[in-house]
């Protein structure tokens, strides 16, 4: 038995929250409850199809890809791996059992560059299928330096590939609205931030720390539990629990920044994955995207609060959970 | 290098001492007392141990400053989130040590400090307009060490002997949810005076006060880089020898 669902566009997506764990992950309703969507079986075997666009041909989605899934794949404390099956005919979004990832013609989603589809196990929550399509209606590029004009392809399918792991969207990033509608990004922090940069830029090709915490969470090596910290917490609003409010923490010995949301009514967040170090823990609102492209349930999320910090320096250390933290924010 | 350097500096101070003093007179008598007193107060044998315990202070030190950044967008450069700077701020803390006296000019000391400093982040800048504050951790701080003393008997001042040390130890930080525990290695150079009076029961042998500034060195620990610190230390004691 096997449920299908389209998540992860840049602009436009669909995502559940996965219990109280880190992260935004897909999640699935089974008979036990709500379970991450990840994959049992690996290596992950997707095929590419054999169609290009002006601006980068099937070879050169291929090559895109192939660079893009081994950035996921090269990341020290995850296990997933991928496997090229090679050039189909076949076209993303048939719930045929196989993942296929390609370009498609969608001018009805006109702010969508790309999105991810899945198909899971309804018993076991475990993804069995998962295509990605790329808008050929927006003008591509493959070229190293990137090209002025041109979306790049690997920066988005490096994006929707973080989908297809099971990872929903990062709020690491600032956006300004646009006067023609959608939203501008002004700096992200996490390829799986909903909203692309410019076009002929390249930023999006690596994986920041939040993307790598977030993979690593769903398919940890043995040793990411014992090497990264977590810090647990909650956030209140006038006594009361605030659900979706987006926290980051800051790795004052590192710089990186790893994100996560308080995914329970009583406010309760873990940031999993940190690299040891004393951590700046920040909450605000989800004001840079559509709250729909966080949570499938926007109704619930809560966006009447001034962004604060925590007035506690957490000192995280590998192996360990650093808990109990306490941020109380103000109504706006 | 450093640790030889301290070392041959120790050596040459003990050299300098008289004599007669290491071989008879016990370190420091009563001030102003005549010397021959002062040689009717001697004990049978010369104290040998010594524990001490007291109060210190230790001075805060600057950990750096760091910003929270974004990658900018095309053209744009990179957007600060928020700001940081962060230090280890001073406080007081308790001195326990263990002295053994290798000659009436050297000792060699084995101690226990603790200490509760707060580890303060002044964040601000925000982005977004978060209120800026200073996020504050304690941190419980121990530090098991070991120090030479050398005590300059003929340069008495007001009675009271100075002295110097330099010293090695063992360094552990744990932060205040007790999850967090870090380590390193703490040394130390400095001086002081000591003030001794002679015996106060059949079993103690001497006691007096001590007070000594030093400059301590530290790696590892609780920190946001690899670097080395350098924070001053004051401590009073009062100790007993027998």
């Amino acid at each position: 038995m096997s449920a299908r669902g389209l998540a992860g566009a840049l602009v436009v997506a669909v995502a559940a929250s996965a219990g109280v764990s880190a992260y935004l992950k897909f999640g699935a309703e089974v008979a036990s409850g709500t379970v991450p969507l990840k994959w049992a079986q690996l290596p992950v075997r997707y095929f590419v199809t054999d169609r290009g666009v002006p601006g980068a041909s099937a070879t050169d989605l291929d090559a895109a890809l192939t660079r893009a899934f081994r950035s996921w794949q090269d990341v020290d404390r995850a296990t997933i791996t991928f496997e090229r099956g090679g050039f189909t005919g076949s076209v993303p979004f048939e719930p045929d059992g196989v993942t296929v990832i390609g370009f498609l013609s969608r001018p009805d989603l006109e702010r969508t560059l790309g999105a991810t589809a899945y198909t899971y196990d309804t018993r076991s929550g475990a993804l069995v299928e998962a295509d990605i399509f790329l808008n050929s209606e927006f003008p591509w590029s493959v070229a190293t330096g990137g090209e002025a004009g041109r979306f790049d392809l690997e920066s988005v399918a490096l994006h929707e590939i973080g989908h297809l792991t099971g990872l929903g969207h990062s709020a690491l990033g600032e956006t300004e609205l646009r006067p023609g509608g959608g939203r501008r990004v002004i700096a992200a922090e996490a390829v799986l931030f909903p909203i692309a940069f410019s076009p002929g830029s390249t930023a999006g090709r690596i994986l920041r720390p939040d993307d790598i915490a977030g993979v690593s969470d769903i398919y940890p090596e043995s040793r990411f539990r014992s090497e990264t910290g977590s810090i647990t917490g909650r956030v209140l609003k006038s006594g009361r629990g605030v659900f979706g409010a987006h926290l980051v923490a800051f790795n004052l010995r590192t710089g990186d920044l790893v994100g996560g949301y308080t995914l329970s009514e009583d406010g309760g967040f873990t940031l999993a994955g940190l690299e040891p170090g004393p951590h700046v823990v920040r909450v605000e609102p989800l004001d840079d995207g559509d709250v729909e492209s966080f949570f499938d349930d926007a109704e619930r999320v809560d966006l009447d609060f001034t962004a604060t910090f925590a007035d506690r320096t957490v000192v995280v250390q590998a192996g360990h959970n650093a808990g109990d933290l306490t941020i109380r924010v103000d109504p706006r | 290098m450093t640790r030889r350097l301290v070392g041959a500096i120790l050596a040459a101070w003990c050299a300098a001492s008289p004599m007669q003093s290491s071989a008879q007179v016990p370190p420091p008598t009563t001030a102003g007392q005549p010397a021959a007193t002062a040689a009717e107060s001697v004990p049978a044998r010369p104290p040998r141990y010594e524990v001490a315990l007291g109060p210190a202070w230790l001075g805060g030190y600057d950990l750096g400053s760091r910003s929270a950044q974004l990658t900018g967008n095309l053209g744009q450069p990179g957007l600060v989130l928020f700001e940081t700077d962060t230090e280890m701020a001073g406080a007081f803390g308790l001195d326990a040590k263990l002295g053994y006296r290798l000659t009436p000019t050297l000792r060699l000391e084995a101690g226990l400090a603790y200490s509760r400093p707060e580890l303060r982040t002044s964040v601000g800048d925000d982005a977004e307009g978060a209120d800026a504050l200073v996020a504050v951790d304690p941190v419980s701080q121990y530090v098991v060490e070991g120090a030479l003393l050398a005590f300059a008997l003929q340069w008495q001042v007001g009675g009271g002997v100075p002295y110097a040390m330099a010293g090695a130890g063992y360094l552990r930080q744990v932060a205040s949810d007790g999850a967090a525990v870090d380590s390193g290695g703490v040394y130390h150079a400095g001086g002081g005076m000591a003030w001794e009076r002679g015996r106060a029961a059949s079993w103690l042998k001497a006691w007096g006060f001590r007070a000594d500034l030093r400059v301590n060195l530290r790696t590892g620990g609780i920190d946001i880089e690899e670097a080395t610190r350098v924070w001053p230390s004051l401590s009073a004691r009062f100790y007993v020898a027998f």
